[in-house]
């Protein structure tokens, strides 16, 4: 809202320095976002939070202003008083008193419309509202002055010259001030004829009934409506004014009469017009007005330095409440803000100046602070990753449809935003890999093909009609795995399933309790033959592959993509409660290769599984340390090299002990895949 | 001369001679192995007479001694020789790079929600988690939010459905803390959080927020001022100045939104205040017993100003080049 300065000094007796003005009014709770300059002096683009409708008027910002000096404000008092005037029965009616507490109006006649007075203009303008003749701009101005939204009708246009507020009977229309043709319902609240709408009450007026050059008598309305009833008209019409701004948020309802008083007192200044008559008035005021106490050191146990009474009643007093008794407020009919006793702790300590405010730590007793074990288990996780040479991203949860967003087989519906606005905001990820996969192509484009990242995030999906969240772990590689160093080899190999599912049995490993089994799988996103899915304790957690050969073509990166996804839910952060300490072996081990040539289709699994089988006693580890094809073997055939570790806790192994180990291994391998070994 | 001082003669010039340590163990071997000339002498011991053999062994042992001694003197010298051009022909380029090592990054928000725990864990707050997906009633109705009132054109919100939305802040995470716990309570939360914004270079859709609040007894907005002041130098550096500016939150009163004195000017971080008696009532506790504060911040806004980065949208762009700078 822009105020021009020397319009609030009209009202507060207070120093007109715009930057002194501004900090006051900022400090006081009226952030000024900027100071601008205009025809009548400096303005104040002044931001006003929703619960101070009060402060949408110089009047209102210019009572802070004088609290925070510590002045009291007068407002003039209207010379004319409702008395004078003659009243003019069955002016109005009002059928929908829920929605309208307050309906008031003056008629004028004699009324010559024209431009308005320079001084109105001007402050208008420096308002930023635009000068249309002199009866609007007064309307606008009493506005601007008292935050009472006022509307001026051309009388001789109103139907039986009458007023009816009531709701809109539906399918009717009204054409508004802007030109646009609305289509109403019951639950609008409209200012009518005695044959259709004139007006929605509180947002616009129609154009049929508006002030022309051709007007020469007025019914200016000045009315109350319920701030509700206003905000979901205003809202389903998509129609914002600086009424309806108002009405939304707070009105005076006691001003109703003093605005239209004030508003027909300057159109006869100008000699725009003659009051000549008003309705009745409708208001049934409260008997009683809300009066509220405040314990000065009740004040300053909240805020945290001392309160005198003295202070408290001061403070209060300048923001327009009366000392009723000892410690006892009445609150103004323009602060319905002001509820309770902490709402006037608030007053005092904003006006006194939350500066005074010391900083002290809170005393309790001391309790170490608890972290979910959710919380350390991603952090654990970011860090084994990071040292392991990955990147470490942050993906939207909110996304497109993707032929990546699913997880595995899973096809559950998606979490979709209800009336969404674009399809990129349309729904919640069920993967991580459409981010990933997004990243990484935005990356290759600028030259980045090598990359290695993960992102530890929540999917979504449809379970039942319930949405549930479940914390992922995803990861991508692409490209070159080593750094980029000055020898060639020093390049390291390009990813392949096999490093992602090294970095899956890394984390699965540290974090998982169990041991976790790959099996070949059948995810659609992934090349048939270069996927697994991984189970633990019979429940599927993790997938890693090899992007699909058709996807990879669509998203144009040159290096081979390989993706795993796996759940955190059954992983639980490693801590040192559940760790044991193993004492290191006190008698050497023998390490012995065996080379067995098996057909290449031959399974892996199958070796693992066939050792398993026979496993010897002093059998302590074993690993695959080579695969080898190519002549001298014959096409069809691979060599592995399988390196076994032999050892035993009570003595020292003899070459007999380890030989004989190895004659049934090589004797479990021949039967279990018609393994042959070198001579 | 006999034909013993003609060989150690031999000997002692040959190892003066010798121009590696290699020749000097070939010299050493000829002279005084098992099957060296010297060796040989001592066999012709037993052929002499008698009274003879005491001298002549004396002799020989004379002279094995002269040879060892050579030996190892010129041993030390050529040894030493060696060493020195070992040493030259390994000299190296140091000037070449190192070999880079492969480590990761952590994304800078990560990085910041960990430092922001830490801080937190230190001063005595629990770190709790909120879901994202979070009900209507705990992301306004539970925070003191008037039924459809303008404070909420300030939220966008992304509805699912009528009861559930996108928490649009963490501050979701009080109303189920204090449904189910009992003060006193330090609890913060640190998530993401979404709102309807058009994206540009200080606001998105997509944002991260610390929430954090105590409730307790005798609770005042100067323990509220000395917390944010404890969190502000643990971020931000020492002797960091914070200033209280009234603000409008419907969860706290009084509300304040808090700036710190950063590069010549006062920057504004987050909102904050007193929890609303409102609130605590709802879940019954006794506003008069018991009252609390509450205060949240952005986490970008944190890393920015920071680091100076500049731009909202580079945090979930993921351009390598860009993690990269604060791995």
């Amino acid at each position: 809202m822009k105020l021009p300065i020397e319009w609030i000094t009209e009202y507060a007796p207070i120093p007109s320095d715009p930057e002194a003005m501004a900090e006051k009014l900022t400090m006081a709770g009226l952030e000024v976002e900027e100071t601008e300059v205009s025809e009548v002096g400096a303005v104040l683009n002044i931001k006003v939070t929703p619960n101070r409708g009060d402060c949408l008027s110089v009047i209102g910002v210019a009572r802070e202003l004088c609290a925070a000096h510590r002045v009291s404000m007068t407002v003039p008092v209207a010379k004319r008083s409702i008395a004078d005037l003659p009243e003019q029965a069955g002016l109005v009616e009002v059928q929908a008193p829920d929605l309208c507490p307050r309906y008031f109006a003056l008629v004028l006649d004699n009324v010559r419309v024209g431009p308005s007075a320079p001084r109105i203009q001007a402050r208008l303008e420096a308002a930023g509202m635009r000068s249309i003749n002199n009866v609007v701009d007064i309307t606008n101005y009493v506005m601007l002055e008292s935050g009472q939204p006022l509307h001026a009708f051309d009388l001789s246009t109103l139907k039986g010259e009458r007023i009816v507020v009531r709701r809109a009977i539906s399918d009717e229309q009204l054409t508004t001030l802007d030109g646009v043709v609305r289509s109403l319902g019951p639950s609008n609240l409209v200012i009518a004829d005695t044959e259709s709408p004139v007006a929605l009450a509180g947002i616009m007026g129609g154009a049929p009934t508006e002030i022309s050059e051709r007007t020469t008598r007025i019914l200016l309305e000045s009315a109350h409506f319920d701030p509700k009833s206003v905000r979901a008209t205003s809202k389903s019409l998509d129609l914002r004014t600086e009424a309806s701004y108002r009405f939304e948020r707070t009105v005076d309802p006691e001003a109703v009469v003093s605005a239209a008083l004030r508003a027909g007192a300057l159109i006869e200044e100008c000699g725009a017009g003659r009051v000549v008559a008003r309705c009745a008035d409708n208001w049934q005021p409260d008997s009683h007005f809300r009066t509220l106490e405040v314990r000065p050191e009740r004040a300053g146990l909240l805020l945290g330095f001392e309160v005198s009474e003295q202070e408290v009643s001061e403070t209060l007093g300048n923001l327009g409440l009366v000392l009723e008794g000892r410690n006892r407020f009445t609150i103004p009919s323009w602060r319905p803000d002001l509820v309770r006793e902490i709402d006037l702790v608030e007053e005092v300590g904003r006006i006194l100046g939350y500066d005074r405010i010391p900083e002290r730590l809170p005393t309790s007793e001391c309790v170490a602070g608890v972290e979910d074990a959710a919380s350390i288990l991603a952090d654990q996780l970011r860090g084994l990753l990071v040292g392991a040479g990955l990147t470490e991203v942050v993906t939207h949860t909110l996304v497109a449809e993707h032929v990546l967003d699913a997880f595995g087989t899973d096809d559950s519906a998606r979490v979709a935003v209800r009336s969404a606005l674009s399809a990129d905001l349309s729904g919640l990820r069920r993967s991580l890999w459409p981010g990933l996969l997004g990243t990484a192509e935005r990356n290759a484009r600028r030259g980045r093909g090598d990359l290695a990242l993960f992102e530890v995030g929540t999917t979504y999906r449809m379970t039942g009609d319930v949405p549930v969240g479940r914390l992922e772990l995803g990861l991508l590689m692409a490209g070159k795995t080593g750094p980029r160093g000055w020898q060639p080899d020093a390049r390291g190999q390009d990813a392949d399933f096999h490093t992602v599912r090294g970095l899956l049995e890394l984390v699965l490993g540290r974090f998982a309790s169990g041991s976790a089994k790959f099996e070949k799988s059948s995810d659609s996103r992934l090349h048939p033959g270069r996927q697994a899915k991984v189970e633990l304790d019979g429940t599927s957690i993790a997938l890693v592959g090899e992007i699909h050969p058709k996807l990879a073509a669509e998203s144009h990166l040159k290096n081979r993509v390989l993706l795993a996804e796996l759940a955190l839910d059954p992983m639980k952060p490693s801590s040192g409660a559940r760790l044991e300490y193993v004492a290191p072996p006190r008698f050497q081990s023998i390490i012995r290769d065996i080379a067995p040539r098996v057909a290449t289709t031959c399974a892996y699994s199958t070796i693992q599984d066939a050792v398993g089988h026979v496993r010897p006693e002093i059998l302590e580890s074993y690993a695959l340390t080579d695969i080898f094809t190519g002549p001298p073997l014959e096409p069809g055939m691979k060599s592995l090299t399988l390196q076994f570790t032999f050892r035993s806790t009570e003595r020292t192994l003899t070459e007999a002990d380890t030989n004989e180990a190895l004659v049934v291994l090589r004797r479990a391998l021949e039967l279990a895949c018609g393994a042959t070994f070198a001579a | 001369m006999n034909e013993l001082d003609h060989i150690l003669e031999q000997g002692l010039g040959a190892v003066r001679a010798a121009a590696t340590t290699a020749e000097l163990s070939r010299i050493e071997s000829e002279y005084l192995g098992s099957k060296g000339v010297l060796q040989a002498q001592m066999k012709l011991l037993g052929a002499l007479p008698k009274e003879e053999r005491p001298a002549f062994g004396s002799r020989l042992n004379v002279a094995k001694a002269s040879m060892t001694d050579a030996m190892c003197e010129r041993r030390s010298v050529l040894a030493s020789q060696e060493t020195d051009l070992q040493i030259q022909a390994e000299a190296i380029d140091v000037t070449l790079p190192g070999r880079p090592i492969a480590i990761g990054a952590r994304h800078p928000l990560s990085s910041t929600i960990r430092q922001v725990k830490d801080v937190f864990l230190r001063l005595g707050f629990d770190i709790a988690e909120g879901p994202e997906i979070e009900e209507y009633r705990y992301n306004f109705e539970a925070l003191n939010y008037p039924e459809d009132h303008p404070a909420f054109d300030e939220m966008m919100t992304f509805y699912l459905d009528d009861t559930r939305l996108l928490r649009t802040q963490t501050t979701a995470v009080q109303g189920r803390r204090l449904a189910v716990h009992n003060p006193p309570m330090k609890v913060a939360t640190v998530g993401r959080c979404f709102r309807y914004e058009a994206v540009d270079a200080t606001h998105h859709h997509t944002f991260h927020q610390v929430d954090a609040f105590l409730v307790a007894e005798g609770i005042s907005m100067a323990h509220l001022k000395g917390t944010l002041k404890a969190f502000a130098e643990a971020m931000f550096g020492e002797a960091i100045r914070l200033r209280f500016r009234p603000d409008f939150f419907p969860f706290v009163e009084p509300g304040v939104d808090y700036s710190i004195f950063w590069n010549n000017r006062w920057l504004e971080l987050g909102g904050a205040g007193l929890i609303h008696p409102n609130i605590l009532e709802a879940n019954g506790i006794d506003s008069e017993q018991y009252s609390g504060f509450a205060f949240g911040l952005g986490i970008e806004r944190i890393h920015m100003v920071q680091t100076g980065v500049p731009d909202l949208r580079l945090y979930l762009e993921n351009d390598m080049r860009f993690l990269g700078q604060f791995a």
